[in-house]
């Protein structure tokens, strides 16, 4: 019996290697509304996706050229999975296209970095996710909106559609992390929000299932709608 | 035992809390041939592979095989291979052995009765057939990768049953040697035996599958396991007689016999010679269907 007893302990070692060590946590927090107006979302304005690989900012730069690398097979694989998730994702990030370059510099870029900002307004206690382990997912509803400014909203009526999105990662040490944010310039909010964390440093292999990932994700939290 | 058990149903239940898409890019389940899988025949068994959460799948496995043991009478060369071969069943007698072997070594100095023995192929034969269903889980321990893909620790049981068929056969050659020897006089004859035995096994594992171009899969795992075999005796085997078959043998010599081929066929299932304990590594080639 002690032999059995030796043997299943090593064995519950490697099952704890495969039940939590190494898992992904997803938190996810959309508006009461989110999913009423699945169709007006099929076109979503992607403001220039960003992939930021680093192991140490102080020692190594070169991380840095890496990621600005893969930076455009990031966008384009962003583009890609959203039309295969049945999603309308247009990508605008920096080219040599002039007009292009006028858009998001002019436009696109600042939106962004006001985006940026509404979500570390967002650090309410009320906005909190569930943290329990043991649900399927960190489901949130916004309670407090943060509203984005109103000079926003004129955009819509250039690109046609009031949604706009931004899809970065991040990598550092041991951890990466996974943001995805969808904003109605509209209505001045943050419609859904989405962060990824994982552990273990990404590589280029993994983007794909990731962005597949998110996407499913989003799919069904469209058809879940506002159900915690 | 019971404590064991209940480690593992929390470690299921606590698994739950890795979240996101099932699935290698929404696929599930993958079909699997055996490719090479311990001493077992090419594509011998098959698994299906199911992803029922992130990290864990289960799978259901099903493996025929058969196996042929066999033994010559000239086999015995030497009387210490008689000794270290036969000698673990200790249902033969000393002297009857000395004898046998001293008979068997003359007979393979002469040339008639050697080729006799060639056109004979074999004096005994036993053909073991085995079916195994395996079911398991696999804890898969990725962070970006879902369950078909990665390393991973297995845990699993494996049930069925394994059958012996065979004879040994008694050539008549050995008459010539009536009165050189009074051990045994053969007519030519067949014996026939059969026996049948539930295996079950408790086995553990570590391994990887890799994916290929989105749909076809690659898995090596190597196991460890723990089995129990039934009625793993040499008296269980039954016996029916054929042909003009004239008493000969006394117990303890038939048993003997069987008793090495069974011991033969028992080595060549599993690994390690005869043991409760076996390791066994595998390599799968499979299709990620849907």
């Amino acid at each position: 019996m002690r032999i059995i007893g030796f043997i299943s302990s090593i064995i519950c070692v490697f099952f704890a290697s495969g039940c939590g060590i190494n898992s992904m946590r997803v938190y996810t927090m959309q508006t009461e509304d989110f999913g009423a107006n699945q169709k007006s979302l099929k076109k979503v304005i992607c403001i220039a996706p960003n992939f930021k690989k680093y192991t140490d900012r102080d020692m190594d730069n070169e991380d840095y050229l890496s990621s600005w690398k893969l930076k455009d097979k990031f966008a384009k694989e962003a583009e890609s999975w959203s039309k295969k998730s049945g999603f309308n994702y247009e990508v605008y990030f920096p080219s040599e296209d002039a007009a292009n370059q006028q858009a998001i510099y002019t436009k696109l870029l600042p939106l962004r970095r006001s985006l940026l900002m509404a979500i570390s307004n967002q650090a309410n206690s009320l906005n909190e996710t569930d943290n329990s382990m043991f649900s399927e997912e960190n489901k949130g509803v916004f309670v407090v909106n943060t509203v984005l400014p109103a000079e926003w909203s004129k955009l819509s009526e250039e690109f046609e559609t009031p949604y706009f999105s931004m899809i970065e990662m991040y990598a550092n040490n041991n951890k990466s992390f996974f943001i995805h944010i969808i904003a109605d310039v509209v209505k001045g909010r943050i419609e859904y929000q989405e962060i990824r964390k994982y552990s273990g440093l990404v590589k280029p292999r993994y983007i794909e299932h990731v962005l597949f990932d998110s996407f499913r994700t989003l799919k069904k939290n469209l058809k879940g709608g506002n159900k915690k | 035992m019971k404590k064991s058990f209940l480690i593992i149903i929390i470690l299921i239940a606590f698994a739950n809390f890795s979240k996101g898409q099932i699935g290698f890019f929404g696929k599930r389940l993958v079909v699997k041939a055996n490719a090479i899988s311990g001493n077992e025949r090419l594509f011998s068994g098959f698994e299906l592979e199911y992803a029922v959460k992130r990290n864990i799948t289960v799978c259901f496995g099903y493996r025929a095989n058969s196996y042929e043991s066999t033994f010559n009478f000239s086999d015995f060369e030497s009387i210490n291979y008689f000794i270290n071969n036969v000698s673990n069943y200790q249902i033969y007698n000393f002297d009857d052995g000395l004898k046998f072997y001293d008979l068997t070594y003359s007979l393979s100095n002469t040339e008639k009765v050697e080729s006799g023995f060639k056109n004979k192929v074999q004096d005994g034969r036993l053909v073991s057939n085995r079916r195994i269903f395996d079911f398991s889980f696999r804890f898969y321990s990725n962070s970006y990768l879902s369950a078909p893909s990665g390393f991973y620790s297995q845990f699993g049981l494996g049930f069925g049953s394994q059958t012996y068929n065979g004879g040994i056969y008694y050539p008549d050659d050995i008459r010539e040697y009536e009165n050189t020897s009074k051990i045994y006089f053969y007519n030519e004859s067949f014996e026939r035996y059969e026996k049948k035995e539930t295996v079950f096994n408790l086995y553990f594992g570590l391994g990887y599958q890799h994916i290929f171009s989105k749909w076809v899969t690659l898995d090596f795992n190597i196991n460890a396991g723990a089995g129990v075999i039934g009625n793993s005796n040499t008296s269980g085997f039954y016996k029916s007689s054929q042909n003009n078959f004239s008493i000969i043998l006394d117990e303890q010599e038939e048993l003997l016999r069987i008793g090495n081929l069974y011991g033969n066929a028992r080595r060549s299932i599993y690994l390690s010679p005869l043991s409760t304990f076996y390791f066994s590594g595998n390599v799968k080639l499979g299709i990620l269907l849907f």
